[in-house]
């Protein structure tokens, strides 16, 4: 039996398909919590499916292919949409700020953090850790400055979703970290695997 | 289907001209007779884009044909109404139409187009309010089976899901409405999203625990038993 239950890669695969690796299939026969979210999801996903579209009617394709090639011949998706478009860029400007913010807040997040990875090794500086826990390193007139933008960053950062940060270019399509990993020190990896190690454990408890 | 397909539109005149001066596809060949025409509409979509690429201009009346319905309905799952969604769908076919010379054929025009029609719907929603519910399709359900309490927790329910639906995250959403509404595979979705299987997979999963929390009790099956 196993000790965990069912991820939702192979919960899906059993939505999708029923058919799953043995040990999956004795795991959910077994367990009431995955048998019960199988059935749960499975109820969901009719439901969803029964939300229907309604057809247009055969007129209506005879237009629709007219306005395709009226919309070719004139060019009108380009002109049609300004507004449309007007808005978007102007809620991708605000995203833009809010993207600049949050890399600004990951980039001190990261030093600071690799900070303390170091002088974990050695005599601890308390007030490094605590800056880093709970509010930007303090530091005279510019330490009130820096809080207050800390602040302002943590707010803004508060409530973004991992869709809208891949939206926004925060973190970076498939290969990025493969980019980024041949500048990382032998210690900097072996932490890394570390922590992805924790966090691959974590989420399968 | 349940319905029939209205007759082709003459695109001859306009995308002979087009063709002529963007130079679309090959050169412009001249007019198919209604033989071959119908014989390029039983073709597959290689052996039509082949045409297309040839200079048979009437190519790509056979792929919006063939494709219009469901590039509609994907539009039609996003936007939450008809004037959108046909709108949407318009400009997926004007926009496959200028990029088809570049289309490389590494994915399979279906998958293609469903990946322009995506873009299109989540740029254009992009700066506007979400749809919560669309009113107009309830006339078009057949609810003649149903009694009239099945028929208002029906309709509730599918309002519901609506709603939610259109509030799950961009990548959820899709993933929800080619999945469910278009019945691609997951490996069709990671094409069209350029993103992973386990990840659309995750999407998947993560977007019908939101719908599940939105129907509430109704989707609790309560099995129970020894864990």
């Amino acid at each position: 039996m196993r000790a965990h239950h069912l991820r939702d890669v192979e919960l899906v695969d059993i939505i999708d398909r029923g058919a799953v690796t043995a040990a999956v299939d004795e795991h959910v026969r077994g367990c009431a919590t995955c048998r019960s979210r199988v059935e749960d999801y499975r109820t969901v996903l009719e439901a969803t499916r029964d939300v229907e579209v309604p057809e247009p009617s055969p007129l209506f394709w005879e237009h629709f292919s007219r306005r395709v090639k009226d919309r070719i011949e004139t060019g009108i998706e380009e002109r049609g949409s300004t507004f449309d478009e007007w808005r978007t860029a102007l809620a991708g400007w605000r995203r833009h700020v809010v993207a600049a913010a949050l890399a600004v807040a990951v980039v001190g997040a990261a030093v600071l953090g690799i900070g303390r990875w170091f002088t974990m090794a050695g005599p601890v500086d308390q007030r490094a850790r605590v800056g880093f826990e709970s509010s930007p390193p303090a530091g005279g007139t510019v330490a009130s400055e820096e809080r207050a933008e800390w602040e302002l960053l943590m707010l803004v950062a508060d409530g973004i979703t991992s869709d809208e940060a891949v939206e926004i270019g925060l973190f970076g399509g498939p290969g990025q970290i493969d980019r980024l990993l041949p500048d990382l020190s032998d210690d900097e990896r072996r932490r890394l695997g570390e922590l992805l190690h924790d966090e691959l454990s974590s989420t399968e408890s | 289907m349940a319905w029939v397909e209205g007759a082709a539109v003459d695109w001859t005149l306009s995308v002979d001209h087009l063709a002529s001066s963007r130079d679309v596809g090959g050169s412009p060949a001249r007019p198919l007779s209604a033989t071959r025409l119908d014989a390029l509409r039983e073709a597959d979509d290689n052996a039509v884009l082949d045409a297309w690429m040839a200079g048979q201009t009437e190519a790509f009346d056979v792929i919006v044909e063939r494709y219009r319905r469901r590039v509609y309905l994907v539009c039609y799952r996003f936007a939450g109404g008809h004037e959108d969604a046909s709108d949407y769908a318009q400009e997926t076919l004007v926009r496959a139409f200028r990029g088809l010379r570049r289309f490389r054929r590494q994915a399979s025009l279906s998958t293609w187009l469903h990946r322009i029609a995506v873009n299109v719907c989540l740029s254009r929603l992009g700066a506007k309010t979400i749809v919560t519910e669309s009113i107009e399709s309830e006339g078009f359900v057949d609810t003649r089976g149903d009694s009239p309490a099945d028929g208002v927790l029906r309709n509730e329910r599918a309002a519901q899901l609506r709603t939610a639906i259109a509030r799950l995250p961009r990548r959820q959403r899709s993933v929800v409405i080619l999945r469910v509404y278009q019945d691609l595979s997951h490996e069709e979705i990671a094409q069209i999203l350029g993103s992973s299987v386990g990840a659309v997979k995750v999407n998947f999963c993560h977007a019908l625990a939101t719908l599940r929390g939105v129907l509430g009790p109704a989707a609790s099956s309560g099995a129970k038993g020894p864990s």
